[in-house]
């Protein structure tokens, strides 16, 4: 299996699978206009990503390699958010940073599967909960002046859920 | 997930930490799609940012989905605050795009009639809140512009069930915004058929069609009015319009709004002219159209002389001496009266008309003598306006003048000697 170097932001060499490193698209693209097609010695620099986070974006796509593809169109997208198999589930048991930092680099890296799996945390996060305790879960300062706010909840209560 | 928000919340307040709310706008739309209409809704309750996120997604086009869903699953019973919510959503687009977006939502409703009633009633509302002027772009272009055929007179019953009558018709005249001759003509015809539909049906009493007719009138269209009022209207309708042009005429006279009394002089006198113009097409005869306007002039009360004067000056030679000849010919009892108050008025409003008629009718017609017309009682009084001999005389005089100038032989300028 031909093997590529990475280096991470903070210039932390890694090792991975081409084929691992292919699901990311930016790699592929970078690996096909470069004509890499496995180590040549220089390392590919990953910026924006450093070392703790792409080794975690790393072990995801070890585990996924063989996932068939995730469809491109975003309109094909299943929109439920219930179905996060359980290694991923564990997986993304990690600090609400470091979950945002993971999503930053799948889109960095453009690898939809795992961009797909932590925005469905993220919603999983939020669903089921009152604008309250989505500021408390995410550390959301509320900005609206009591008259904003008390606005917004009067042309938000037809929507309410009864 | 419980666990691990349990964990993210000891590291609050950790140096450089990614918050949600830094998320680029790309992620934080994936992240928003995959929640349910609600659930967004009650994010962007969180602060600004989401507030605004929340609805730049919702109010995309491809995305306006997710408020049918909702609607559709929920049977909303809060239809003034769906309006209010949908004001919101869209208000920071351009007036073009805020309606698109309504048209699309009653467009793209799966449960089509169920959605498409929620849509225009909150279309609606929303217009309660802009000036008049925009009430009616908004729902012309929301309601009308690319409706589906098959659905436009469904359309119609439902708008007219919301909505005043008036503002519809005002609605359904307005022109829309750089559309080309093509799309006008389509417009006509799709006002004559929204028109039509209202009049055949039966919830729609009299007045409704006296006011659709009124608004008509009133909306500086006439050549699709016409058509309108010919090719739909019975003469019961033209005669009912009329009359409460008639009532309004009045009320304006007497308020002193002369310049709204010109405007339905000037509309009255149109929709007569074209009448007497098209009357074969209408299957009436030219002395239908005639006795129309004889009664229309004894109704509320019988008009005055200076208006009938000004009214004729506006329909032009042919029909103002065919009209007169009909009075004169019919007897009318007011007939004399009549005739010479008009023609006072008419010789200061139109000399040229007046010379015109007097020569036309009375030379050949002889049914009066010019004695007669001009007799001390053709003085006409009206409360403010009192006529004398003494001017009635001057009028004469400039008949006169106008007769010589048009090179009249003598024995017909003997009339007024």
């Amino acid at each position: 299996m031909p093997i590529i170097k990475l280096l991470s932001s903070d210039e932390e060499p890694f090792e991975v699978d081409v084929d691992i490193a292919r699901m990311s698209i930016t790699l592929r693209t970078m690996l096909d206009d470069l004509g890499i097609e496995e180590d040549d010695g220089e390392p590919i620099p990953v910026q924006n990503v450093n070392s703790s986070i792409l080794r975690k974006v790393i072990q995801w796509c070890t585990y996924h390699k063989n996932d068939p593809p995730t469809p491109d169109d975003d309109e094909q997208r299943e929109k439920r958010t219930d179905d996060i198999p359980s290694w991923d589930a564990d997986f993304l048991k990690v600090d609400q940073g470091t979950l945002f930092e993971i999503i930053l680099a799948a889109n960095y890296l453009d690898i939809k599967g795992l961009l797909d799996v932590t925005c469905k945390t993220v919603a999983n996060m939020i669903r089921g909960k009152t604008p309250e305790e989505i500021r408390k879960t995410f550390n959301i300062k509320n900005d609206f002046t009591p008259q904003e706010e008390e606005q917004i909840r009067r042309e938000n209560e037809w929507c309410e859920e009864k | 997930m419980e666990n691990a928000i349990a964990i993210i919340n000891e590291d609050d307040g950790k140096e450089d930490v990614k918050q949600f709310v830094d998320l680029p706008y790309d992620i934080l739309i994936d992240i928003i799609y995959r929640l349910p209409f609600n659930e967004m809704i009650n994010l962007s309750q969180s602060c600004h940012k989401m507030c605004s996120t929340v609805l730049q997604y919702i109010r995309h086009k491809t995305k306006s989905f997710c408020i049918i869903d909702f609607v559709e699953k929920n049977r909303l019973t809060s239809i003034k605050g769906f309006a209010l919510f949908i004001k919101r959503c869209t208000s920071p687009l351009p007036e073009w795009e805020r309606i698109k977006f309504l048209f699309d939502l009653i467009k793209n409703s799966r449960e089509w009639k169920y959605i498409r009633q929620q849509s225009l009633h909150s279309a609606i509302c929303i217009e309660q809140q802009f000036d008049s002027y925009e009430t009616v772009k908004l729902v012309y272009n929301t309601m009308i512009l690319g409706w589906p055929k098959e659905h436009q007179m469904e359309a119609v019953n439902d708008l007219a069930e919301y909505m005043d009558i008036g503002l519809l018709t005002k609605a359904f005249l307005m022109k829309p915004i750089g559309i080309s001759k093509e799309d006008e003509v389509q417009l006509t015809m799709r006002v004559q058929l929204i028109t039509r539909s209202m009049i055949v049906d039966p919830h729609c009493s009299l007045m409704n069609e006296l006011i659709i007719i009124n608004e008509i009138m009133f909306a500086n269209h006439p050549d699709s009015i016409i058509q309108i009022l010919m090719l739909f209207y019975g003469p019961r309708i033209i005669c009912n319009y009329v009359r409460v042009r008639l009532v309004q005429i009045t009320v304006e006279w007497r308020s002193y709004c002369t310049y709204k009394l010109s405007i339905a002089y000037e509309q009255l006198s149109k929709v007569f002219l074209t009448l007497y113009q098209h009357c074969e097409e209408l299957n009436w005869t030219k002395t239908f159209v005639l006795k129309l306007m004889f009664e229309l002039f004894h109704f509320p009360a019988p008009w005055y002389a200076t208006h009938i004067a000004d009214f004729m000056s506006n329909i032009g030679k042919q029909l103002s001496i065919d009209f007169i000849r009909y009075v004169i010919k019919h007897k009318h009892p007011e007939t004399s009266h009549w005739i010479r108050s008009i023609l006072s008025y008419l010789i200061v409003r139109d000399p040229d008309l007046s010379v015109y008629i007097i020569y036309n009718c009375f030379e050949l017609g002889r049914h009066y003598s010019l004695e007669q017309l001009s007799a001390p009682k053709c003085v006409y009084e009206i409360d403010s306006n009192p006529y004398t001999k003494r001017h009635i005389d001057d009028m004469y005089a400039k008949v006169r003048k106008s007769l010589k100038h048009l090179h009249l032989s003598e024995k017909k300028t003997n009339y007024f000697n």
